[in-house]
């Protein structure tokens, strides 16, 4: 689990220290342990869901608040936090220079990650993780959803500060004889979803004050009562959150072009071609937002628009998997457990991207509107691709931050129980939305054909993939402690060169 | 000193790491120490926009129908039918300085219950499910299920002439509200919930 960079530093070192790999551990310990409380929350949403009725859960509004924590916790302390660890990790290597641009503001853009926690999970808001008004200004009941605002401004700060940080490192630290176009595409991939960041998030930062002065009644931006739009909030919020959605996933494809061309022992495809398509999506993040809001009522107009903007997505989305086919193809591929995670992150990716596409569509879209499809579309993107990619990245790095190798027995079978689970219940959560089935309820009405049936088999699923995250951390704990010291030359045993600490030539 | 760069990892070992694990889940701990007790405080306060008054627009009124005063703040809305509507106490944005609306400060009319579990589908949804009154009868209608539901006029949400002759509106769990049969002339009326539409009922005024 620690780095010991010089003979054992007391704790308190590590924890209060500006250095990038300390603060990357930080982040990384932080994200693994949201994943693991936000994982516990869905597992009792699906254990809920297994019978109709309430058991486990005892009343809708708790229901509520579980849900909303758990996105909350998925979205802003796993998929953000772990993106950012490995890129403190990685980018001052990558760039070859002795530490991010600014130390400090590093260390103060992570120990905000822990304050936003405690305040979103001591909270536990029943907003959503949308906080849709009216209902969230007029009726969700505080201190709990005052503290949700405060706490997402908070996180929303910290990624803002991470994101300056990362792109003058990139821009401005790299050592001189290495040009741009010479970087690794994972710094690309950061230098990207920083950019988006800075771009996206300040939208939703001043929503969010907009939403707080709202309920405090001062002001009525969202409140229909006083002559607000509820409709201007998902406008605001979707023009952050789409983006958003390219700043969950641009770091895990950045961790596939990082994994895939080592594994297959083979130089990448194209680099340019992985250049362009973050450049791409990057611009195209910002055109599709309002294509999650076909069904408040915009124009015809309006909707073909976002419609073209959305499937303006698919074109360079393809460019990154054709990518990692070509540079597979013909490789000696081997089979580790980041790779295992790459691919299966990969054939993932490619069936919640058709679902995209589905949902994109302005006639399907009323369809599904709202329905458990969307709900297995996203987590489909999100558990299936980010999630697996990043848990494949969490062993690739393993050695790098411990010096040691895990379990690669364990870690396969993790894999396995993984994939299947994901496919179990997300797959199936697109089929009881084609059953009509909406999203965030609480029971379910069992004589509806094929809902029962549906529920237990993606219940069952859940708890598969539950199961396999927990023997990912009882091998990360264990082998963190007492694992086989690892070759850090070429720890994976695949001919490739591994990241090595020593070989910065710091210019500086 | 040494550097990060110029020194070797230096591999952690089994006490170390469980010395971390035990930061990690302490912190936990306090966390959770914090909001278990706490779980049912931490929403107890309504949102003070809820508490505000706003003015009434004024009701607008159709055909034979008189209008409702609502009492709950966070909901005033113009309304279209012949009936008042309290706030239940379990109605987590009930105004407290709202003022009651006259109608209901008067005597319960005759009671029409909407059963507990009636939002499930084939339980027992209103009782009586046919309730007979004489005309200029005051109906009292209680919602004791815990979730919202409506007594809506007419046979179902795709009746053409669903919520004509009268509409609670939306009943939260424990709320009541009062229906009026002053205008209306004799004969069955059937009525249904719109949240649920196949919780039905049959009113006969005679």
């Amino acid at each position: 689990m620690v780095l010991e960079v010089k003979q054992p530093r007391p704790m308190w070192e590590i924890l209060f220290s500006t250095h990038h790999t300390d603060i990357g551990l930080l982040y990384m310990i932080t994200s693994i342990t949201a994943l693991m409380l936000g994982g516990a929350l869905a597992l009792a949403l699906r254990a809920e869901l297994f019978l109709p009725g309430l058991q486990i859960i005892q009343d809708p509004t708790s229901f509520n608040r579980f849900f909303t924590v758990h996105g909350t916790t998925m979205l802003f302390l796993w998929a953000i936090p772990f993106a950012a660890g490995v890129g403190n990790y990685l980018i001052p290597i990558m760039v070859r220079y002795k530490d991010m641009a600014w130390p400090k503001l590093n260390a103060v853009a992570f120990w905000m990650i822990p304050v936003g926690a405690a305040l979103v999970w001591l909270g536990f808001s029943d907003t959503g993780w949308t906080a849709y008004p009216p209902y969230s200004i007029i009726r969700a009941p505080g201190p709990a959803a005052e503290m949700w605002i405060f706490g997402l401004k908070i996180l929303g700060i910290s990624s803002i500060l991470g994101s300056i940080n990362f792109i003058v490192t990139i821009l401005k630290c790299r050592h001189p004889d290495l040009s741009i176009m010479k970087m690794s595409l994972f710094a690309w991939s950061i230098l990207s979803i920083s950019f988006m960041t800075i771009v996206a998030v300040p939208t939703f930062a001043a929503s969010l004050i907009m939403l707080y002065t709202d309920r405090l009644g001062i002001s009525g931006f969202f409140n229909p009562a006083m002559g607000g739009d509820p409709i201007a909030y998902q406008h605001l919020f979707w023009f952050t959150f789409h983006p958003e959605v390219y700043i969950f996933l641009l770091p895990a494809v950045g961790m596939l072009y990082e994994i895939i061309p080592k594994f297959s022992r083979k130089p990448l495809f194209s680099y340019q071609s992985g250049v362009a398509a973050f450049t791409l999506l990057a611009l195209i993040g910002f055109a599709s937002w309002a294509h999650h809001m076909f069904a408040t009522g915009m124009s015809f107009t309006e909707k073909t628009v976002f419609m073209v903007g959305t499937l303006a997505a698919v074109p360079a989305s393809a460019m990154h998997v054709f990518n990692w086919i070509a540079t597979m193809w013909g490789g000696r591929i081997k089979f580790g457990a980041p790779m295992l995670f790459g691919v299966g992150g990969i054939m993932l990716f490619f069936a919640s991207g058709a679902g995209g596409v589905v949902n994109t569509a302005l006639p399907l879209d009323f369809i599904t509107h709202d329905s458990y499809w969307v709900v297995g579309h996203f987590h489909l993107i999100l558990m299936g691709t980010v999630s697996l990619t990043f848990t494949g990245f969490i062993y690739y790095l393993f050695p790098l931050i411990t010096g040691r190798m895990y379990n690669e027995r364990a870690a396969q079978i993790h894999f396995v129980l993984a994939f299947v689970g994901v496919i179990f219940v997300f797959m199936t959560q697109h089929l009881l939305g084609l059953h009509g089935m909406p999203r965030r309820i609480a029971d379910f009405d069992a004589t509806i054909p094929g809902w029962l049936i549906m529920n237990q088999i993606a219940t069952i699923g859940a708890w598969v993939a539950g199961l396999s995250f927990v023997i990912m951390l009882v091998n990360l704990i264990k082998s963190a402690g007492s694992g086989k010291e690892a070759d850090m030359k070429d720890p994976f045993k695949i001919g490739e060169e591994y990241y090595d600490y020593t070989r910065r030539e710091p210019h500086h | 000193m040494t550097t990060h760069d110029e020194n070797p990892i230096i591999r952690t070992s089994s006490k170390r790491m469980t010395k971390g694990i035990l930061i990690v889940v302490i912190t936990l701990a306090i966390g959770a120490a914090i909001i278990v007790p706490f779980w049912q405080t931490m929403i107890h306060q309504p949102p003070a926009a809820s508490t505000l008054k706003h003015e009434e627009p004024p009701a607008i009124a159709t055909g034979t129908q008189t209008s409702i005063g609502v009492t709950d703040g966070a909901t005033s809305q113009q309304s279209k039918s012949n009936a008042n509507v309290t706030a239940g106490s379990e109605a987590p944005t009930a105004a407290p300085a709202a003022p009651a609306a006259p109608a209901a400060a008067g005597p319960p009319g005759t009671p029409l219950t909407i059963l507990e579990g009636s939002s499930v589908q084939g339980n027992p949804s209103y009782d009586p499910a046919t309730l007979t009154v004489k005309k200029g009868d005051k109906i009292t209608v209680t919602n004791k299920d815990t979730l919202p539901h409506t007594v809506t006029s007419g046979t179902g949400p795709t009746d053409p002439n669903s919520a004509k002759q009268f509409d609670t509106s939306i009943l939260e769990a424990g709320a009541t509200a009062d229906i009026e049969t002053t205008n209306m002339n004799p004969g069955e009326y059937p009525f249904h919930c719109a949240v649920h539409p196949y919780m039905m009922g049959k009113l006969a005024v005679q």
